[in-house]
């Protein structure tokens, strides 16, 4: 297998002296790099032969709010200082006196000073009057510059951690009181939260109480309207009670009259009917004597004569006991019964009776007269006469029956009247009892009526009421669940903290900018740092090296038909080889001669082997356009840009014109990108340094190609060249 | 001037390879290096530039080459033209030696030169060629050596013999391992013409044959050439060697021209002769 890079190798194979240049390329970049960054690896370190000095005059402390602890700062300050060697020094404890001469001879670098107030003013920070403890770090630039930079550093240390333990004790007591505020808050949560259900609770309750009322001033409108009905009835009621009252006085007083109309009535029925007995008797008797006188009759018409003598005789009797006694007593019953027909009838029938025996007698008297010519015609009236007696009598009989059952309801009468008027007497109570009750009603229903005004108006107002506050209960429900959320929410924010808590952020609280810590993308030593910019210096001195020894380009392949792009890249790869070489040898001696370790380490190695990449382009554009003056030029970048690659300094640091052509110049991204990748930072920067040099490294290797197709062309200084360098 | 030119552009219409310069002057600040120069060579031909030292002959082989630009004048190497393309006649014409430009590499050895060259004619993403391929490319200079060494063996009994090609074949051992420190003259002018007709160009220029010291040497390189025009002639007819060569002195060519007799002729033999006109200037080269 052959290869171009092998090619041009191989003309250094053949002889010894060519072969070690090979190898003095490879190795010049690690030559240089590793030297530089050697004597520049970690100066620091070797700080501990230098001396430093403290003077501790403190005289201690009371601590307040414990019993009796004191505080010593300035001894421990002093124990915990000398024998760790702060800040690479080594530090003795020593006088006022030993400390000023010794730092005015230069013994000591740097001294300390405690004063005697100083623990006392740390434990102030916990009292009413916080005052700042003061130290005090003393150097002298007239033997050191930069130890006097590094002393600062020092003092800042000791500074902060001092800070540290103090403000931390105090900031740990806030952290508590965010504990209580959280607990409080939490029940004040969990009370919202139940207040919330209770607004919730509520509002559904006068939600209820909305419906209730609604129908209650309903309601209340029926009664008002039945009241309004009630009382007029009641005003009825009273105006009929009151005729009611009076009506039963009336009837009882009627009452009482007729019961004794009634007495009297029955007394006189019972007096009629005894008359009417009597009656009854007498014309019983009448009609037996009445039978007799026809039996005397008869034996008058038997008799004859004689017989009506008697009978006259007899008629007279009769006629004079009728007209006599009966006479009276019927009157006396038409006296005690003037309206009665019976009575009348009676005595009517007993006048006529009388008349009838008047005329009997006239006309036995007659008949005695005419007897003697009328037998005969005396006995057919005798016989009519008989049947009227007993018509009469039958009819008395009936009279009697009547009166006797008018006296025995008259009785009835009475006593019915008397039970009547006992009754009427009572109902007329009653209703004088009823009317002053109807009266009484009355006033009550208009009271009532205008109760129920006052309540329809009430109700009214309830229901009114009632809505508004159903509204109220649905705002309150809104508000108690905002409150409730909020207090969640609250709640959420405020932190609680438990011990080991309390303490890490007391801690940090205390240091919150931890200035001596923390360092991003941090190197092992100072030469780490300083690796980027001399791994870069060497590979552009190794890229000049490669093309001082190497052709830029195979001469003899431009009078070939090959093509140009053909020829410069040949004049390209046995450089870049070089360069990987070169790479490789550089990084084996920093690890394993200076121990250096970068972040990441085929990332860093990938962006040495671009770095040198471009950097051969550079020189083989230079070489293959100017030759000699091109060396020369290399040579012009190479200073410009340890001036602007910003290697030890931040670029920003150098003047204006530096910073402006810095982007220009591949140095400047081969060291940042390097920077990035061995400390382990933003890769983005790495990459974009990484983009830059491949442009780079292109646009060389076109320009490069462009210079070998002109190159072809051979010009007549070509041929006589004047100048060889 | 104009319907030579004419005539020039029919003609170079008429065959693609062949090449013609009209008015084909060149001058740089010491003044003219050569001055209207009227050359036709056919495909196949052989054209002998010939003049003292200084009289531009180095350059205008050059210019012919598209390799050196002239001040004035007309050329055109087929359809192509020599001032305009410059770049497309570089990949047809091949510089056989050229004092200062083809030089050999004295720490290679020979086979490192064919591989050089070799990957230079590959693409550019393929920088490598491998040893069997290598070896095969050898072979066939190899082969081509021998049958040269053939041609002149069937030649009647003449000035050149089998070892004349002998001592003019560089490939001493089998594998080419041989350092170009170690060849003779002849070996590394066979060498780099080997290497110029690597890519089978259809022009090869050859300059200053003459830095050939000895007289016998510059005879067999003469025949060198026209055996090699004579063999593509015989391979490949349709893609026949032109060969430009300039010199001081043409004597050593007709000698080889003689001995070789009709055998090994050349389509047409064009000899120039560039007068010493200008101030030599330049520095010797030896």
């Amino acid at each position: 297998m052959f290869s171009l890079p092998w090619l041009e190798l191989s003309r250094f194979k053949r002889h010894t002296i060519t072969r070690l240049a090979m190898i003095v390329i490879a190795v010049i970049p690690a030559i240089y790099g590793g030297l530089y960054l050697a004597s520049n690896w970690n100066p620091t370190d070797h700080l501990d032969q230098l001396q430093a000095a403290v003077v501790n005059e403190d005289t201690g402390a009371k601590k307040p709010n414990s019993d009796g602890e004191s505080l010593h700062a300035g001894d421990e300050l002093v124990d915990e200082i000398t024998p760790k060697g702060e800040g690479g020094f080594g530090w003795a404890d020593v006088s006022q006196e030993e400390a000023d001469e010794g730092l005015a001879e230069g013994k000591y670098f740097a001294v300390l000073e405690i004063p005697s107030d100083f623990s006392e003013r740390l434990v102030s920070t916990g009292g009413d009057d916080p005052e700042r403890a003061g130290l005090q770090l003393r150097t002298d630039d007239a033997h050191n510059f930069i130890v006097g930079q590094v002393a600062g550093t020092v003092l800042n240390e000791i500074k902060s951690g001092l800070n540290q333990t103090t403000t931390a004790e105090y900031v740990n007591e806030v952290y508590l009181g965010f504990n209580d505020i959280h607990s409080q808050t939490e029940k004040a949560a969990d009370g919202s939260a139940e207040l919330h259900d209770g607004t919730v609770d509520l509002h559904d309750g006068t939600g209820e109480l909305v419906d209730g009322a609604t129908e209650l001033d309903k309601g209340v409108g029926t009664l008002r309207s039945g009241l309004i009905d009630l009382d007029k009835g009641a005003g009825e009621l009273k105006k009929g009670s009151g005729d009611l009252a009076d009506g039963a006085d009336t009837l009882a007083k009627s009452t009482t009259e007729a019961k004794n109309g009634s007495k009297k009535l029955a007394d006189g029925a019972g007096q009629v009917a005894d008359g009417t007995s009597e009656l009854r008797d007498t014309a019983d008797e009448s009609t037996k004597k009445a039978e007799d006188v026809k039996r005397k009759a008869d034996d008058v018409v038997d008799g004859a004569r004689p017989k009506l003598e008697q009978a006259e005789g007899d008629f007279d009797d009769a006629r004079t006991t009728v007209r006599g006694d009966m006479d009276d007593r019927i009157k006396q019953l038409q006296e005690d019964y003037p309206d009665d027909p019976n009575v009348k009838k009676l005595a009517e029938d007993a006048d006529s009776l009388g008349d009838d025996l008047d005329k009997a007698h006239q006309r036995a008297s007659d008949a005695k007269d005419e007897a003697k010519s009328l037998e005969d015609k005396l006995t057919d009236a005798v016989d009519g006469v008989m049947e009227k007696i007993r018509t009469a009598d039958k009819k008395i009989g009936q009279l009697d029956d009547g009166a006797q059952k008018v006296a025995t309801g008259a009785d009835d009468l009475h006593s019915g009247l008397i039970k009547l008027d006992a009754g009427a007497g009572k109902l007329a109570a009653g209703a004088g009892d009823l009317h002053d009750g109807a009266v009484q009603l009355k006033d009550g229903t208009a009271k009532a009526k205008n109760g129920a005004d006052d309540l329809k108006d009430g109700s009214s107002r309830l229901v009114d009421g009632a809505t508004e506050l159903d509204k109220g209960a649905g705002k309150l429900v809104d508000g108690s669940g905002e409150l409730a959320d909020g207090l969640e929410k609250g709640l959420e924010q405020i932190p609680t903290y438990d011990k080991n808590d309390r303490d890490h952020r007391s801690d940090v609280v205390a240091v919150p900018v931890d200035a001596d810590k923390v360092k991003d993308n941090a190197v092992d030593a100072y030469g780490e740092g300083l690796a980027a910019f001399f791994v870069s210096l060497a590979l552009w001195i190794g890229g000049m090296i490669t093309y001082m020894v190497l052709n830029a380009i195979p001469y003899r392949a431009l009078a070939s038909s090959a093509s140009s792009t053909r020829i410069a890249w040949a004049g390209y790869v046995p450089g870049l080889l070089f360069g990987i070489a070169q790479v490789a040898v550089l990084y084996l001696v920093l690890t394993f001669a200076l121990d250096f370790s970068a972040g990441a380490w085929l990332w860093t190695l990938l962006f040495s082997i671009l770095v040198a990449a471009s950097f051969h382009a550079v020189h083989q554009l230079c070489v293959a356009a100017l030759g000699g003056v091109g060396r020369l030029i290399a040579l012009v970048l190479l200073m410009i840009q340890i001036a602007s690659a910003g290697g030890t300094y931040p670029v920003q640091t150098a003047p204006g014109i530096f910073q402006i052509i810095s982007p220009f110049l591949p140095m400047t991204h081969a060291v940042n990108g390097l920077r990035t990748l061995i400390a382990g930072g933003d890769m983005f920067i790495a990459a974009q340094a990484a983009v830059v040099l491949l442009l780079m490294t292109l646009i060389c290797l076109a320009a490069t190609v462009v210079v070998c197709s002109r190159k072809r062309m051979v010009t007549l200084t070509q041929l006589h060249p004047s100048l060889s360098l | 001037m104009e319907s030579a030119t004419e005539t020039l552009a029919e003609d170079a219409g008429t065959d693609e390879k062949s090449i013609a310069v009209h008015s084909w002057s060149m001058s740089g600040k010491q003044g003219e290096v050569f001055d209207d120069v009227d050359l036709e060579i056919p495909a196949g031909g052989l054209a002998i530039v010939r003049g003292p030292a200084g009289s531009g002959k180095t350059s205008l082989l050059l210019s012919l080459a598209g390799r050196m630009r002239v001040t004035s004048g007309e050329g055109r190497l087929g359809e192509l033209d020599l001032r305009k393309q410059a770049r497309a006649v570089r990949g047809r014409v091949a510089v056989g030696h050229v004092d200062g430009l083809t030089d050999l590499e004295n720490d290679f050895t020979v086979a490192q030169h064919v591989a050089e060259r070799q990957i230079m004619l590959q693409p550019w993403y393929k920088p490598w060629v491998s040893k069997s391929s290598l070896r095969e490319v050898i072979d066939l200079i190899r082969e081509t050596l021998q049958s040269a060494t053939e041609f002149i063996d069937e030649q009647p009994e003449g000035a050149f013999s089998t070892t004349d090609a002998q001592r003019a074949d560089f490939l001493i051992d089998d594998d080419g391992e041989v350092f170009v420190s170690e060849l003779s003259e002849l070996q590394k002018f066979f060498l780099e013409f080997g290497l110029a007709c690597l890519s089978r160009p259809p022009i090869v220029v050859i300059d200053n044959i003459d830095y050939l010291r000895e007289s016998d040497d510059r005879a067999r390189a003469w025949a060198g050439i026209l055996i090699y025009q004579q063999l593509r002639k015989t391979r490949d007819p349709d893609d026949p060697l032109t060969v430009i060569v300039s010199c001081e002195d043409s004597g050593e060519f007709d000698i080889a021209s003689r001995s070789l007799g009709s055998n090994a002729e050349p389509t047409a033999v064009i000899e120039l002769e560039l007068p010493a006109g200008h101030p030599p200037h330049r520095h010797s080269r030896h």
